[in-house]
């Protein structure tokens, strides 16, 4: 059988999931990207702004010089002028020397523990810090006087509002997210165009299986795309497999149907010869009786034949102690006083060793049973049953084997291949011809074998080998 | 003290009913449903008081508390304050900045459209567009050439210095801060700054506190003629005095401009919004043209510099001073200190003249 998948409810679309996964994925893509373009844009806004607060700092270090009187600072307008070039930032500045005291400017700038380093900085030191309610953007930066005297630090720190900086840090993230997100909705849009493209020969297939006569399995003729080939493969084999059961099961009926209506013109005829009564007429009777027998017999064998096959397609496999079920089977023979003076015997496996198989418990019962009456069927009254139980393997597996053993006449080789055909009986002790079929059909659908072997010095070996486990493609079809 | 003052004055320069409502408005306790605006304003009372009528009479429910201070007192109360006014209104447009860079001034929307360099963050607004000027006598003048430009002022002071030596007057740029912002706007601008303020050293120019007290001594010869006043002012005594002359110099005229903040501590935004956003829109710069001394901004922006050729003499370039923290450079206090130093010495010369 095809695995169909089970599904609830309506089943799930393609298209959806092909979108939703798309656009997860792009929103994944967008928001890693966002985060990048985030940390860049808020970089190269610094850097940028950075530059002018260094040069502003440069521009008033560069008039602070060392005369006789003390330190001379010399403010030039340019550098607070450059920091306001063209925008609404508020800037804010002082000079400092080695010890952090302020020289001039706003005393109360945040230092941001820059003072717990050693200060004369020679490189310029950026920080942010909230200042007069808003983030300001600072820089200090310092040089080294020479002087009469000693050399001397000097130290500058300017500071700007981030106004600016935001607007070119938003400036850059838009520009660079709204290509992205023009192409996000692009590649959604293509992903979606993508799966009906994708989906048209399936729409092709599905067309020509829904025109097609019920009767009509011939394989599909449409040239599939690589991608679903396979899925047309699986449907022409699953088609060629039905077309095959549909013939058996056909031939089936038609032999059930054949088989019953000569058994019960036979059983009419018989009846006939009855109403004439007399001796004749009582050895119709007898006949007619056992025509009927027959006839019964042959009716709970076809039905116990659809039940093998029909249980077989349900897969009722569980785990089945053939132990258990041999024993019980023979209790159950022995209860029905059909084995006369027939000898039985059980060979089990040794105790602790449980022989398990998974399977269908009916099944393998009613064929081990079908075994049994054959056995009886056709041996000598003082026959000898041995039921055998033994582990083994089958295709490398592990498997058991469970062997009918008598000591009959047993089967001519160019009669064995046939014994196993519907219908075919032997002699006038012949049954209705499908035990052994109903034998073979269960050894099938249980994915093992069944086989018939000469005993010496005579007598027949019949044994069914089940794996203990299905093989891992049992299910794939029968 | 002040209320009885702006009440006096309103009453002498205005009439009319619009003023009687204005008045008792002012009166009127607080609390009334009428809101009730703090500003302080270094600009003379009498020049706003017709705005001030004009505003309450188009708001009627918005009453305005006038105080007035000089630049320097006014700085310093704001800073000190403890119940801040609503709005700052200042002709030191150094100060204003520095009071908007220090985060005390919230920002205002959807204001009418005024020249770039006259606002400052959405926060500081100017309103007038005033030109520095040169006021001269004009008897002194009637037989020689005015100056055009300032490196020719310099060279005339320099050539006669019998008919200029004590009889040139400017701002006593360590007493008045606009006189401060003038200095340092001409020292920014050229070399020939220097130039002239030595030239003035050498003419023992004197030193004032005011526009006002220097037209007064052209106007009776006591000087010829008085470098960077506030055309404003001046313009209107010249305009009643025959005596006077009012120039601009043709290199260029300094132009500043008065400017009004709404402060963050302020209780009633929304009025005051409405006050900045009057100062700004047609009706408002229309009072101040008719009726201030003020000149108005978007009359001049409108009418391009017609509106000055119209009231004074020569053509020029305006250089507009912009309302920008490159004018905290200035207030820095060892700049100040240096600029002062250097300037005080140049124009008092090597002899200290003590000033008659």
């Amino acid at each position: 059988m095809l695995a169909a998948p089970p599904h609830q409810g309506r089943p799930y679309s393609l298209r959806r999931r092909l979108m939703i996964a798309s656009m997860a994925a792009f929103a994944l893509l967008i928001a890693v990207l966002s985060v990048s373009l985030w940390t860049y844009a808020a970089s190269a806004a610094n850097r940028t702004y950075d530059l002018l607060l260094r040069g502003a700092a440069i521009a008033i270090l560069e008039r602070i010089t060392v005369t006789p009187e003390g330190i001379d600072i010399d403010l030039p307008p340019s550098a607070l002028e450059i920091l306001t070039l063209d925008d609404d930032d508020r800037v804010f500045y002082r000079v400092l020397d080695a010890q952090g005291t302020t020289l001039t400017g706003t005393p109360d700038l945040p230092a941001e523990g820059l003072f717990e380093r050693p200060l004369p900085l020679q490189e310029p030191v950026f920080f942010d810090s909230p200042y007069s309610g808003e983030t300001v953007r600072f820089v200090v930066y310092g040089r080294t006087l020479l002087s009469a005297e000693k050399p001397q630090w000097i130290g500058v720190q300017v500071g700007q509002t981030r106004l600016a900086r935001n607007a070119m840090r938003k400036d850059l993230i838009l520009k660079g997210l709204v290509p992205l997100a023009a192409l996000s909705i692009a590649g959604v849009a293509m992903a979606r165009a993508g799966i009906g493209l994708a989906m048209r020969p399936l729409a092709g297939i599905e067309r020509d299986i829904r025109e097609r006569q019920s009767n009509d399995l011939q394989p599909l003729g449409a040239a599939p795309p690589r991608e679903v080939e396979s899925l047309i493969t699986a449907i022409n084999g699953f088609m060629r497999r039905l077309d095959l059961s549909r013939g058996q099961a056909e031939s089936f009926i038609a032999d059930v149907a054949h088989q019953m209506r000569s058994s019960l013109a036979t059983l009419y005829g018989h009846l006939e010869y009855a109403g004439e009564g007399g001796e004749q007429g009582a050895a119709a009777v007898a006949r007619a009786r056992e025509q009927a027998r027959r006839t019964v017999r042959l009716t709970n064998q076809l039905l116990s034949h659809a039940m093998v096959i029909h249980r077989a397609d349900k897969g009722m496999f569980q785990s089945v102690d053939l132990a258990e079920l041999v024993r019980r089977l023979l209790e159950e023979i022995l209860r029905d006083d059909k084995a006369g003076a027939v000898d039985f015997a059980v060979e089990l496996p040794p105790d602790g060793f449980a022989p398990r198989v998974e399977g269908d418990a009916i099944a393998i019962r009613e064929a081990l049973r079908n075994l049994v009456d054959n056995a009886l069927r056709h041996g000598p009254v003082d026959n000898q049953i041995t039921l055998r139980v033994s582990p083994t393997r089958l295709a490398g597996r592990p498997a058991f084997e469970i062997a009918v053993d008598d000591a009959g006449p047993g089967i001519a080789d160019a009669d064995k291949p046939r014994v196993v055909e519907r219908f075919y009986t032997r002699g006038p002790g012949g049954g209705s011809g499908i035990g052994l079929a109903i034998v073979v059909a269960v050894a099938e659908s249980h994915k093992g074998r069944f086989d018939l072997r000469d005993r010496a010095p005579a007598g027949l070996s019949a044994t069914i080998t089940l794996p203990e486990t299905p093989p891992p493609d049992a299910g794939a079809g029968r | 003290m002040t209320r009885a003052r702006l009440v006096l004055i309103a009453g002498l320069v205005l009439a009319g009913a619009a003023l009687a409502v204005s008045v008792v408005s002012l009166q009127r306790p607080s609390g009334t449903g009428r809101t009730t605006l703090d500003v302080w304003s270094a600009t003379d009372t009498a020049a706003m008081s017709a705005i001030v009528a004009g505003f309450e009479a188009a708001h009627p429910e918005i009453a305005v508390r006038y105080t007035e201070f000089n630049t320097s007192e006014l700085q310093e109360a704001v800073l000190d304050a403890k119940q801040v006014p609503d709005l700052v209104i200042s002709s030191a447009m150094d100060l204003q900045v520095e009071l908007v860079n220090r985060g005390l001034a919230s920002p205002l929307s959807d204001m009418p459209e005024t020249p770039e360099w006259s606002r400052w963050r959405n926060e500081l607004f100017g309103f007038t567009e005033e030109p520095v000027a040169l006021v001269y006598n004009r008897r002194a003048f009637s037989q020689r050439p005015l100056p055009a430009t300032r490196s020719e002022l310099a060279g005339m002071i320099r050539d006669d210095p019998r008919f200029f030596d004590g009889r040139v007057g400017t701002y006593d740029v360590g007493l008045s801060g606009v006189g401060y912002m003038f200095a340092t706007q001409d020292a920014q601008r050229g070399f020939q700054a220097s130039r002239l303020v030595e030239s003035l050293g050498r003419a023992k120019a004197k030193t004032y506190c005011c526009t006002n007290d220097m037209v007064e001594k052209v106007a009776d010869g006591t000087l010829v003629l008085a470098y960077n006043v506030i055309g404003s002012y001046a313009l209107e005594q010249v305009q009643r005095d025959p005596r006077l002359g009012i120039l601009l110099l043709s290199d260029y005229a300094l132009v500043f401009t008065r400017s009004v903040l709404v402060t963050k501590a302020s209780d009633a935004k929304p009025a005051a919004s409405s006050f900045v956003r009057f100062l700004l829109s047609e009706a408002g710069q229309r009072l101040i043209g008719q009726r201030s001394s003020l000149f108005p901004l978007v009359e001049n922006l409108q009418e391009g510099q017609s509106f000055l050729e119209t009231r004074f003499e020569g053509t020029t370039s305006l250089l507009p001073i912009r309302l920008r923290p490159s004018l905290l450079t200035w207030l820095d206090g060892r700049k100040k200190e240096k600029f002062l130093r250097e300037w005080q010495a140049s124009i008092q010369g090597r002899t200290r003249q003590p000033e008659r």
